[in-house]
């Protein structure tokens, strides 16, 4: 029994130490990576965040529509989930609300017919190209 | 920069450990080494309270750094009142068994390789995972931001999915560190996390340490350290690690509190259970389970003298909430979409019962993300080894402290308005990290230390 407590003490050292080298593996990629690439948020905070050359700074509210909002298109909801709430983290502290309630809308759009949805759900409107299929909707008409 | 985003929190760090110092009168080695890390949670958790009233009460966003220096320069002075200044290390565990040597220097090397996993993790993701950038962090950046209208982050228009009605420790703790350095360090959430996560591994050290052997302690927190989920909830800079080490360390506190038999240990353990709820909203069962487990353990009659201190304790994070729910007027989610008729309606509800239980058994056989289950290892270890018998009726039944507050966290589920399969998903792996440092080190203190299996083949 002596015996057998010590073989069980040792092989849970070496269970430990086993998923610890593999703890330090899986950091040495994640360190290769993080090398060769920017992290997606950081990414996606670069895209966005020229929003604010288009906007007045006393605007605290911005409307938000995306791929989401077009009906019968195409998308990932997680994606779109995402690409939402990293919009808001990334022009915080204004605050960014879907839909299109606002003076000022954030579009992110990846599929066509978004302009026909615009032009059917707001009665006029300016819009500009950011890039990367972001766009600044400007109201016209409440 | 990781450096310099530590020493933002430093003080608050030694006003902690001078506040547990002054409250336990205890000068053994391992209480020193237990009372640095029940500090550092308890400095930061009374900072950011003060922090929060600072923010109430002046204008602007300033004086993180003062607050900690006045709470520490206050601990100096009580410390230096009561002549508690010096500290008379008795290092009885020295000289360490050749057992002991060896299983220190295992733990240092997977204590090095967990820091090098979170070192790489904050350059992979230096803004955490998806929680972190849809409230903890997203909540740290309104504040920041807004300035003098700090205010504006909890407005009704912010989405509700970016819950509002969480409670500010981390968020505040994270806006007073990018005040004190002046800009958005990104570096500060994750020090943040990390002191947090070394802080598990040396309230389960200390306390084991202190309770059994050091090599009990030593297995115990190797186990811990590796746990790649541990560390991988670590990297998300979410508030799951600091609620995680609260529990521990109230758990903790209270053990120890019944085999000392000391008040001020109990005032601490209800420090930290306050705590654990002004972290995030599954501290308030929490505070509720420890109170519960008051009455179990000193039995409801000679309960009150003890119920006074651990409230004692929780005043003052609780008058925080308080304060925090009546300015912050917002809904907790899990209760304003839920009508009682419907709750009613889900308890009576087997399919339910079956859900939870059937993604409980893939989620408790996959604890931890370790590659072979855990639970089942441990099992096999305790059966070996055989167990111990408790010390104190409280470390008798300290196991009840994580157990009812899995049973309440099934009870969250069996009752969400969410999608039940989504919210099983999304969160029942981090709330059973919640409880693991607690199960672990319960774990530990019923199974024969090693030291007993060596000693007689010596």
């Amino acid at each position: 029994m002596r015996i057998l407590r010590i073989a069980a003490m040792l092989s849970l050292m070496a269970l430990s130490l086993f998923v610890a080298s593999m703890n330090g593996r899986a950091a040495y990629t994640k360190r290769q990576e993080a090398s060769q690439s920017i992290d997606p948020v950081t990414k996606w905070e670069k895209r966005v965040l020229p929003v604010l050359d288009h906007i007045p700074n006393n605007i605290t509210a911005l409307g938000y529509v995306a791929d989401w909002d077009l009906p019968n298109s195409d998308y990932d909801v997680v994606d779109q989930d995402n690409e939402y709430t990293l919009t808001q983290y990334a022009l915080a502290p204004r605050i960014v609300q879907p839909g299109v309630d606002h003076e000022w809308i954030i579009g992110n759009f990846t599929q066509p017919g978004f302009q026909e949805w615009l032009d059917q759900n707001l009665s006029a409107y300016e819009i500009s190209e950011i890039g990367f299929g972001i766009y600044i909707i400007h109201r016209t008409t409440p | 920069m990781i450096l310099k985003s530590f020493a933002v929190f430093l003080p608050a760090l030694a006003a902690g450990f001078g506040l547990v110092h002054l409250i336990w009168k205890n000068d053994h080695g391992i209480a020193l080494i237990l009372k640095i890390f029940l500090g550092s949670g308890l400095g930061l958790g009374i900072t950011s309270c003060l922090y929060f009233l600072r923010l109430l009460l002046f204008p602007g966003q300033g004086g993180y750094l003062l607050i900690e220096c006045i709470f520490l320069t206050l601990i100096l002075i009580a410390l230096f009142v009561q002549k508690r200044i010096s500290l008379d290390i008795s290092p009885r565990f020295l000289p360490l068994s050749q057992i002991q040597i060896l299983l220190s220097l295992t733990v240092i090397l997977i204590g090095v390789v967990a820091i090098s996993f979170l070192l790489a993790y904050a350059r992979f993701a230096p803004h955490g995972d998806y929680d972190a950038q849809a409230i903890w962090n997203l909540r740290a950046r309104f504040i920041y931001r807004s300035g003098d209208a700090w205010e504006h982050a909890f407005s009704p228009l912010v989405n509700r999915n970016f819950h509002m009605d969480y409670p500010l420790l981390i968020p505040l703790s994270v806006v007073g560190g990018w005040n004190t350095l002046g800009s958005e360090v990104l570096r500060i959430p994750t020090v943040l996390s990390a002191l947090f996560f070394f802080s598990i591994a040396g309230v389960v050290f200390s306390v084991i340490a202190y309770l059994r052997t050091l090599s009990q302690a030593a297995l115990a927190v190797m186990i811990l350290l590796a746990t790649p989920g541990l560390l991988l909830f670590t990297t998300f800079q979410t508030a799951d690690i600091p609620l995680t080490y609260f529990f521990l360390a109230s758990a903790g506190l209270f053990v120890l509190a019944g085999k000392e038999n000391h008040r001020g240990l109990l005032v601490l353990s209800g420090m930290m259970a306050g705590f654990s709820a002004w972290t995030k909203n599954e501290g308030i069962p929490f505070v509720i389970v420890m109170i519960l487990y008051t009455s179990i353990v000193f039995g409801i009659l000679k309960a009150g003298r003890t119920f006074f201190s651990l409230l004692a304790g929780m005043s003052f994070p609780l008058l925080t909430i308080g304060l925090f729910k009546i300015v912050i007027s917002a809904n907790n989610d899990l209760f304003t979409s839920n009508a009682l008729s419907e709750i009613v309606s889900k308890v009576f509800d087997p399919t339910r019962y079956a859900q939870i239980l059937t993604h409980l058994t893939t989620e408790l056989f996959r604890l931890g993300n370790w590659p072979i289950s855990i639970i089942l290892v441990l099992f096999v270890y305790g059966a070996i080894m055989g167990i111990k018998r408790p010390g104190s009726f409280a470390e008798k039944f300290v196991w009840i402290i994580p157990l009812s507050q899995f049973v309440v966290y099934l009870l969250i589920y069996l009752i969400t308005p969410h999608d039940l399969e989504w919210h099983l998903n999304y969160s029942m792996s981090r709330l059973l990290i919640h409880l693991f440092p607690m199960a672990l080190c319960s774990f530990f203190l019923f199974v024969n230390p090693p030291e007993t299996v060596i000693n007689k083949v010596q």
